[in-house]
């Protein structure tokens, strides 16, 4: 009956993500004629502090010079050359005191910049008055509401269009997937009425990316999206995988062993921006070990016929063992700057990690769903017997899913040890897969096997992200994390349970019946 | 005139879109067996299914014992008298026989169950040892251990629904004297099959349903198999007893020369020569070694010695896949276990096989599979709405077209379907021994297993009859009336008759 619903959904959640968009644009402005004049940048953090939480104009000021200040002095630690706007501005002064009379010294040094920025007074210079402050206050603000709102619009435009698409309303939300949609959508509804500079975006010229909650989101959710496309798989195949914890540590260990380990040149034994080994075999190599691993599990499995979960329990078990034997137990960091952008960098504005996500999901969306092989995933997962009568191999595709789910656990592995420029046997990629298995659950993978969702598993590894970070950026306290985690998972998987969706289509069913009658 | 134990009258069941039953009337006597018939579909296990309490019914009475009584639960029905024995077993395979009769009861004394099981189970003239776990014995004696369990409950009513589909010619007999004596008791059976055979031997009286209306209650005197088939299909089916294979030609090629094969355990020195084109039936009871015959040739099992060649090449078939590059189809007998993949849509069950010999990098496009459905679904008239309906939710012998479209989509040069037709309806039965005969006419050779002798004589071009593990004679066609007689002969004494 109103087929068009969507559309005005659609355009409604547009139109808002235009205006925050807009007012991004405008915080930006701000920033950018601040960065203009002293081609400094603030942290995200600094920034908010000051401009966001303080109360009134003398301590606004009083914070801005101070950081202004800061960051000129920390910029001097390093080896960042004060701007050239700074030295002119200062050799102007500089000359227009000569002109008065007074003594001049030959040559600027940074000292005497600093001293000049800090006689400047950059919050009245750049700012001026208490008013912009407070524009930029509600900017902030309504960038928050705006983004989020539209956001959420948005996803209710696409569940409208998959209900008018698929006529079966009692099979949707039979569907798991609907529900888990459903919870991260009342998740963000939350954050929407509590905070909603939650939503809140900026942009970082420094390192050209964006950040926010949402971008955290994503960006936090990688590696485990990432091994979630194997394990999907694992799963749809009858089985599970438990070492992708243990080779996520691997790979960090095997990277930075590679990275660092010279012991005959005394040059290396320090951190630094350099490698020791081509950076090339820095990225292959783990990932090569880890497929090798992953094929040793699949051999398990496929070859040996080892329930799955015994035949992962051996690498579990022994992969954090082998990640120290490979670092006789070090824990190596390095500076490497290539290695960092890996996990730090940024990427078409946004952090690398969500890139290269992207690029792994469509990667094995095609193979999956391109070639033949997701059928026979599925047919071996349903029904084992009658896919190998069918003339299928059950063995290669065990083989291959195994494999590529240790290969995936390989590059989360590099992404984690990039973002913490360091490998840590013991925590790295710490209960990675229950993480991982809970994605694929959420997403509306049933763990007896068959039909699979990669799709589902996105969402399932979003969900997961999301449930995190509304903990932490709500400050709850880091000991009760895990506990409120569980608690918002278990409802999700309440409410995903097949007896209250059986009652909630039946329900939907019903009135459906209701109105149809109604209408004759 | 005897009394009615059970009256259902005016019996209605709506479902989402359809009605399920319409306006059913069904009477059971005391002391009677009576044939609930009709095809799939035909709303046989709902109309239990109401009487057991699974489904509620929209409208209607149902007296038992002249009280009226609305069962609200399988356990309730149970408890009013009323038990069920379903065509799977539902049974706990590692507990004992006497356990599995009495658990849930009062009485769990080891001493006093395992006495009571053995007398209860000789009343079934089964001598077993009542203590040794369920899983020892066969699907027969499981069978009957399900019966005894629930007609331990003091039931008046038993149910059977197809009690019969997973035994062999002499358990159905044993099944059959137990019903007699149960009969004899008083008690009223229900008993639905697929086997127009055994309806006659054990019935009393029948009542058929058709797309969920009642065609009406007969005594079995009253109508022959012919008339009763009629009445099932709702139309004149006159052509299905008069499908006889074609001659084959002569100096038609060399399909299959199996040379002494043999696996230890299983089956020993077979050996089999077939033509272009040639149909050949294989006879014997279950576990005879007919379906290990025919997995050898499919490779599903390596045979340890002995030759295999097809179309004159020796080939060495280690597993399936090596079979189905050579040309060789198996429709297995389980389809269950080994054929359909439930979740899947027929499109993609259907496809599966073609994709499997091609590899899983050389994908057929959303188009060829597409099309490739929609053909077979129209060449085998498959009922389903779309290609996209997962095939677990079609009837049995719509599965069955589909397992049969499957294979037939790889061109195969030699089919062996394992007991294609059982536990599907007389219709769709008809149908795949009509597409069976059809594609040995354009020159595929097939292997054609059943337990209905009577089938297997009217299709085949060649009869070859196993008995323990072994091929205990070969007969060639055209076959006449003393054929059946002939080869029970064979399987009952063994031996070469030829």
């Amino acid at each position: 009956m109103k087929k068009k619903a969507y559309l005005i959904f659609l355009v409604l959640g547009l139109a808002l993500l235009a205006v925050g968009v807009f007012f991004f644009g405008r915080i930006c402005a701000v920033k950018d004629s601040i960065y203009a004049n002293y081609s400094l940048s603030f942290s995200d953090a600094s920034f908010e502090k000051v401009f966001i939480n303080d109360n009134d104009e003398a301590t606004v000021a009083a914070d801005f010079d101070a950081a202004v200040l800061q960051t000129a002095i920390n910029s001097d630690d390093t080896t960042v050359e004060l701007s050239e706007q700074v030295v002119e501005a200062a050799e102007a002064t500089e000359a227009a005191e000569t002109a008065a009379g007074e003594a001049a010294p030959e040559e600027v040094t940074q000292e005497d910049a600093l001293e000049i920025i800090a006689d400047s007074a950059p919050y009245d210079t750049v700012i001026g008055s208490f008013s912009r402050v407070q524009s930029l206050r509600t900017a902030w603000k309504l960038q928050g509401i705006f983004i989020g709102g539209g956001l959420l619009l948005c996803l209710v435009a696409v569940a409208l269009v998959l209900r008018s698409r698929n006529l079966d309303f009692a099979a949707i939300m039979r569907s798991k997937i609907t529900w888990a949609v459903i919870a991260e959508i009342l998740i963000l509804i939350v954050c929407l009425i509590i905070r909603p500079e939650f939503f809140h975006i900026s942009y970082q010229p420094s390192n050209r990316m964006l950040y926010g909650n949402l971008i955290d989101i994503v960006n936090r959710s990688a590696e485990i999206t990432i091994i979630g496309m194997g394990m999907t798989m694992v799963i749809a195949l009858g089985g599970t995988d438990l070492s992708v914890g243990a080779l996520v540590a691997v790979s960090g260990a095997l990277a930075l062993k590679l990275m660092r380990w010279d012991p005959t040149n005394p040059l290396y034994q320090t951190p630094g921006d350099y490698t020791v080994y081509p950076f090339i075999l820095v990225l292959l190599v783990p990932l090569l070990v880890c497929l090798l691993m992953g094929a040793f599990n699949g051999v398990l499995v496929g070859q040996l016929k080892l329930q799955p979960i015994i035949a992962t329990l051996i690498l579990m078990v022994s992969g954090r063992g082998i990640a120290q034997i490979i670092t006789n137990g070090k824990q190596y960091t390095t500076m490497y700057s290539p290695f960092r952008v890996i996990g730090q960098g940024s990427c078409l504005f946004l952090p690398t990690p969500i890139v290269i996500t992207v690029v792994v999901v469509a990667a094995v969306m095609l193979f999956v769903r391109k070639t033949a092989f997701g059928t026979f995933v599925e047919s071996v997962g349903i029904n084992p017997s009658a896919s190998r009568l069918s003339g299928i191999n059950s063995k290669v595709v065990i083989l291959i899913v195994f494999a590529l789910t240790g290969f995936l656990a390989g590059i989360s592995g590099l992404i984690y040890s990039s973002r913490i420029m360091s490998n840590d046997s013991n925590n790295a990629g710490i209960n990675y897969e229950t993480d991982a298995i809970l994605s694929v659950v959420i997403g509306g993978t049933s763990m007896s096997g068959g039909k699979f969702s990669l799709t589902g598993t996105i969402v399932g590894s979003i969900i997961i992200r999301t449930i995190i970070t509304f903990v932490y950026y709500f400050g709850v306290s880091p000991d009760s994390t895990m506990a409120f985690k569980a608690l918002i998972i278990a409802v999700i998987i309440v409410l995903q349970s097949e007896p209250v969706r059986n009652w909630m289509a039946k329900r939907s069913q019903a009135r459906a019946m209701v109105k149809g009658g109604v209408a004759k | 005139m005897p009394e009615n134990i059970l009256e259902m009258r005016g019996i209605e069941i709506q479902f989402p879109g359809v009605k399920a039953l319409d306006k059913v009337d069904f009477f059971l006597r005391a002391g009677e067996v009576h044939a609930l018939l009709g095809e799939n579909g035909a709303g046989k296990s709902t109309l239990i299914k109401c009487l057991t309490g699974v489904n509620h019914k929209d409208a209607g009475t149902i007296l038992f014992d002249g009280k009226e009584i609305t069962p609200t639960s399988p356990q309730n029905a149970i408890d009013m008298g009323i038990s069920t024995v379903f065509q799977e077993i539902n049974l706990c395979p590692n507990l004992t026989v006497a356990e599995n009769i009495f658990v849930g009861r009062k009485e769990f004394k080891r001493k006093i169950i395992n006495a009571k099981a053995k007398e209860l189970m000789k009343r079934f003239h089964l001598d077993i040892d009542v203590t040794r776990p369920l899983s020892n014995y066969s699907t027969a004696v499981q069978q009957m251990v399900s019966i005894a369990r629930a007609v331990n409950i003091d039931s008046k009513i038993l149910i059977l629904d197809e009690p019969t589909s997973s035994l062999d010619e002499n358990e159905v007999q044993l099944l059959f004297n137990v019903m007699r004596d149960l009969k004899a008791e008083g008690m009223g059976i229900i008993f639905i099959t697929h086997f127009l055979d055994q309806i006659y031997a054990i019935s009393d009286r029948m009542t058929i349903l058709r797309n969920g209306h009642l065609v009406g209650t007969y005594n079995i005197d009253e109508i022959n198999k012919l008339q009763l088939v009629t009445l099932m299909v709702g139309k004149d089916m006159e052509n299905i007893f008069d499908m006889h294979p074609a001659d084959v030609d002569p100096d038609a090629p060399q399909m299959l020369n199996a040379d002494h094969l043999g696996a230890p355990g299983a089956v020993s020195d077979i050996s089999l020569t077939m033509k272009k084109g040639e149909l050949v039936g294989f006879a014997g009871l279950l576990g005879s070694g007919r379906t290990e015959t025919a997995e050898m040739i499919f490779g599903a099992n390596r045979p340890t010695s002995g030759k295999l060649s097809l179309k004159g090449k020796q080939v060495d078939v280690k597993k399936p896949f090596d079979a189905i590059m050579a040309g060789v189809a198996f429709c297995p007998e389980d389809r269950k276990r080994d054929g359909i993949v439930g979740d899947l849509s027929i499109r993609e069950n259907i496809m599966l096989a073609v994709q499997a010999k091609r590899g899983f990098l050389h994908p057929l496009s959303r188009a060829e599979q597409n099309e490739l459905a929609d053909k077979y679904i129209k060449a085998l008239s498959i009922a389903t709405p779309d290609a996209e309906k997962k095939i677990g939710e079609l009837s049995g012998g719509n599965q069955q077209k589909v397992i049969l479209a499957r294979w037939m989509a790889t061109q195969p040069d030699l089919l062996i379907l394992d007991e294609p037709t059982r536990g599907i309806d007389v219709g769709a039965k008809a149908e795949i021994q009509r597409l069976m005969l059809e594609m040995c006419k354009d020159g595929v050779s097939v292997i054609f297993i059943s337990s209905e002798l009577e089938e297997v004589i009217r299709c085949s071009n060649r009869i070859v009859i196993m008995r323990d593990g072994k091929k205990a004679g070969e007969l060639e066609g055209p076959f006449d009336g003393d054929t059946q007689s002939r080869i029970l002969q064979i399987i009952a004494e063994g031996g070469d008759a030829q």
